[in-house]
């Protein structure tokens, strides 16, 4: 019971987690950090270094 | 490896010349190929392997010209002098030269030249042009341009060992920029301009290319000239005016640049070019003949769309039924393995009915990207956007709208940054401001879901499918919307002169199958990856949402329910739980596996029999009195006391399961997410819409699709498992709150609203300003909201 | 010979260019795809709602506007 709790807990931290991560990154992006808005559509990759 | 050997290389050509197909072969890298003027707004990096070296090619867009009237066009230049973010100077270039129609591609190759960047000249398409009469001979060609040329076919790998080995040679031999014969008071113009320049280079911030001087001088407009303006002051400009007056000596500037270079092309060509007289006409004029014929080609070009939105219905059908059955065995075999509880809800009710509730839709996205990477390929968007010009001219927009507002289908995104390419700031912004309302695929699976609940798989006309036209419908939804906002941004605050619209009309190309799957594998790859990332963990969000506090408050006044029902039964009716894959071992068992058998054996007839009624009726007769036969043979000493058994323990599940939804339902009203979805019901109750389907529609902010996923969820956790819960779109065709009219402004709300938070980011970016991305979402919000209200209470009113 | 624009040309007919004048902006783009006084250039169809316009000029395919093609001042071949 304890361990499924704790399960639940850490999957739950992780997906917020990551939500705010990606809002930080959609946020760079409005400010033209960073070259695409992630929808996945366009496969073309930003010239990096 | 020596710093020294390390090279960078710029490519650079006209669209539709090959250039992406080439880059493809020397890097192997992972792009896509379009068949269309624009597609291709960044520069791509790739690195090209040589025997005692490496080189980074950069895949500069494709251009007709380095005069930069746009931030799109500015690229080209910027590349070719590395000054792009992240991109080292180029110390070569490969200009990409179409040879069937190379005069006007060497256009561009005189403005590069003039460099002095070491070159190779890349000519492809020697096939069509040798196909149209022309013969170009090489070596003159190269004498002429003061350059190496070859020749290659990518797509089948020819020549380009020799075009490396070439590249590797001209690298190390320093090039003569290219010297036009320009007129007297032009070049010095030209040199008076570059003095200038030099002195205000510090400003820039970078040293200016003389070349730089000479787009100056003739460019009338442009982001070059909007910095050195700012940087440099008014006196700079008069300056600029003077100089300009000087060199045009009363004519056009830009008519002297390109009689200038046109005039050389032609001289170069004398020497270089036979054109045998051909008649007859080419295949691409045959097929054009049809296909922007006034008749054939509108009847084509409807059919094709039509026959888009057809198949998308028609083929992935069986692709989705694999991937539903594949989630239901996952679920059920999870739901065996793991005891009741948070961990089981977490799995089955968030993870499985949401990332699989969204997943099953692949096959549909995967069939809409099909069309779209062929008709790229062939080269028939281009087609299209010259039958369709003239309707979007009657818009304020162009035909250069048309192709980001057609990509805007596939993603809104893309659409977004498509825009790039037009020049008119007005034109620009009023296209990304109308590319949220083309239905985007993320919009799909909505609209499919609700299509398949509520509108019958039945014939129109005898052979329209009513399932697809309604879909068809759904599209012309968010085009009808955008017609008027169209028209209202450009009399209104976006007015703005007719842009040029000006496209070149490109020779149709066989579809490589290569071009095509690679477009399928990175467009399924990125559906599936958002499926296991963003939409996986919104889905655990939203699952926490709904299912906590799960108070035992509850638990325990549905347990005492429970209970009290347990005791008005007897322990063996309370107890007894059928398995039917065994054999029954008393009365009791046998029964009830006789009703199970009779049950199933009626689903099935009912599937059998599904278009003829009548044969299901005496079907369902027979199997009705072959279940009393196999009672009456089962008649035994206590028959009647395990007959009453059976009765009681139909009484008692079914008494049972009504607890347990009523449990789950109770849960679910006062779960977190329950709580704000009835505060916010009034709010979407004139919509047609019950609490849960409003927080659905806010959860799915972040991404349109998510609404299906968390619809999902809710589903699942308000009512309790049982075998027969099915699929989302089985939970929805039963459950009472929903109704055609409910569905249909469901649908309408998402084909208009700007739930997706990319969109919004990136038109922001575009724009440089929250104001657009504000005033968007709020405009389509509102209007979302008064078109759903309106569909709502006119259907309902209808009686649907 | 007669001097015209090529928005008047006939579907079927060619001529030569004579002048380019337009904004700066689009009589550079006409300029730079080709359209210089002296080519040549044949009307190949027209769109079916009437707008645009498709052109052979360089050897190539070029759709215009009717507005655009006005700008370009020719004289009809025979």
């Amino acid at each position: 019971m304890l361990i499924e709790v704790a399960i639940t807990a850490a999957v739950i931290t992780a997906a917020v987690g990551f939500i705010s991560w990606r809002v930080w990154q959609t946020l760079r992006v409005s400010k033209g950090k960073q070259a695409c808005g992630g929808c996945g559509a366009c496969p073309a990759k930003t010239a990096k270094p | 490896m020596n710093r020294t050997d390390r090279h960078t290389v710029a490519l650079i050509g006209n669209p539709n010349t090959g250039k992406s197909s080439l880059f493809n072969a020397l890097t192997g890298a992972r792009q896509k190929i379009a068949n269309f003027p624009g597609v291709t707004v960044e520069a791509k990096l790739g690195v090209l392997k040589l025997e005692h070296t490496e080189i980074d090619l950069i895949d500069l867009p494709g251009t007709y010209s380095l005069a930069a009237r746009s931030p799109d066009e500015r690229v080209a230049i910027d590349g070719l002098l590395g000054r792009a973010k992240g991109m080292a100077k180029p110390d070569g270039v490969l200009i990409v030269v179409d040879a069937s129609s190379l005069d006007r591609n060497l256009y561009l190759a005189t403005q590069v030249l003039e460099f002095g960047l070491p070159t190779v000249l890349v000519l492809t398409m020697v096939d069509v042009a040798t196909e149209r009469g022309i013969s170009i001979d090489m070596d003159k060609l190269s004498a002429a341009l003061g350059a190496k040329v070859v020749a290659v076919n990518s797509p089948k790998g020819e020549n380009l060992d020799i075009l490396k080995q070439t590249l590797h040679q001209t690298l190390h031999h320093p090039a003569k920029p290219l010297e036009l014969p320009y007129p007297e008071d032009f070049r010095r113009g030209v040199d008076t301009l570059y003095q200038q320049l030099c002195d205000i280079g510090i400003k820039l911030g970078y040293t200016p290319a003389r070349p730089e001087s000479l787009r100056l001088l003739v460019d009338a407009s442009g982001p070059f000239l909007e910095e050195c303006e700012e940087v440099a002051g008014p006196e700079f400009t008069r300056q600029l005016h003077e100089i300009r007056d000087k060199a045009s000596g009363g004519r056009s500037l830009a008519l002297i640049e390109s009689t200038a270079r046109y005039g050389q092309i032609g001289q170069w060509m004398l020497q270089a070019k036979r054109t045998q007289n051909r008649e007859g006409r080419t295949l691409t004029d045959k097929i054009d003949a049809v296909l922007t014929h006034k008749l054939w080609g509108t009847l084509v070009f409807v059919l094709v769309m039509g026959l888009i939105f057809q198949s998308i219905y028609a083929w992935a059908g069986p692709l989705m039924d694999i991937i539903d059955s594949g989630f239901g065995a996952l679920g059920d075999l999870v739901g065996s393995t793991l005891a009741d509880g948070m961990l089981k809800s977490l799995i089955v009710d968030g993870i499985i009915a949401g990332v699989g509730g969204v997943l099953i839709f692949l096959p549909q996205i995967l069939i809409l990207f099909l069309f779209i990477a062929l008709l790229e390929d062939i080269g028939y968007m281009s087609r299209a956007a010259f039958l369709m010009d003239r309707l979007m001219a009657r818009f304020g927009l162009s035909g250069r709208s048309f192709i980001p507002l057609l990509s805007s289908f596939a993603c809104n995104i893309p659409g977004v940054m498509g825009a790039r390419v037009i020049e008119d700031r007005n034109t620009r912004l009023t296209t990304i401001f109308l590319a949220p309302f083309m239905s985007c695929s993320a919009r799909l699976p909505v609209y499919t879901l609700f299509i398949a609940v509520f509108v019958p798989a039945q014939k129109v006309l005898g052979f329209i499918p009513l399932q697809g036209l309604v879909l068809f419908a759904m599209y012309w939804v968010g085009v009808l919307f955008a017609i008027p906002t169209a028209l209202v941004l450009k009399r209104g605050i976006l007015k703005s002169k007719v842009t040029p619209f000006l496209m070149e009309m490109p020779s149709y190309k066989m579809p490589r199958a290569r071009n095509v799957l690679r477009v399928l594998w990175d467009r399924g790859g990125s559906f599936v990856k958002r499926a296991g990332t963003i939409i996986l963990a919104l889905s655990i969000v939203v699952w926490a949402a709904a299912y906590f506090p799960h108070s035992d408050e509850i638990e325990q006044k549905y347990d005492a329910q429970l209970e009290a029902l347990q005791a008005k039964y007897e322990p063996a009716v309370v107890e007894f739980e059928p398995d039917f894959e065994a054999e029954p071992q008393n009365s009791l068992e046998k029964i009830a596996k006789a009703h199970a058998d009779h049950e199933a054996a009626i689903a099935e007839l009912e599937e059998e029999h599904a278009e003829d009624e009548e044969a299901l009726k005496a079907a369902v007769l027979e199997a009705e009195s072959a279940l009393v036969k196999a009672l009456d043979d089962l008649r035994s000493a206590d028959f009647e006391t395990a007959s009453g058994q059976y009765e009681a323990w139909l009484e008692y599940t079914e008494a049972a399961s009504a607890i347990e939804n009523d449990r789950a339902g109770d849960h679910l009203e006062n779960s977190y997410l329950g709580v704000m979805g009835k505060a916010i019901e009034p709010a979407v109750r004139p919509l047609g819409w019950d609490w849960r389907i409003g927080m659905a529609a806010i959860a799915s902010f972040p991404a349109r699709e998510v609404i299906v996923g968390t619809l999902g969820i809710i589903f699942h956790l308000g009512a309790e498992e049982d075998e027969e819960s099915g699929t989302l779109r089985e939970t929805i065709s039963n459950d009472k709150s929903f109704s055609l009219a409910t569905g249909l402004s469901i649908m309408v709300f998402f084909a208009l609203c700007a739930q997706c938070a990319a969109t919004l980011a990136v038109m922001r970016r575009e724009t440089n300003s929250w104001k657009w991305p504000i005033t968007s979402f709020v405009y389509m919000t509102s209007l979302a909201y008064v078109a759903a209200l309106v569909t709502y209470q006119v259907a309902h009113a209808l009686g649907g | 010979m007669t001097a015209t624009t090529l928005a008047k040309l006939p579907v079927g007919a060619s001529a030569r260019v004579t002048d380019v004048k337009a904004d700066p902006v689009l009589e550079q783009r006409l300029l730079e795809m080709g359209l210089i006084p002296g080519a040549s250039v044949t009307l190949i169809r027209i769109a079916p709602l009437g707008d645009p316009m498709e052109f052979r000029v360089m050897g190539y395919s070029l759709s215009l506007r009717r507005n655009e093609a006005a700008a370009v001042a020719i004289e009809v071949l025979p």
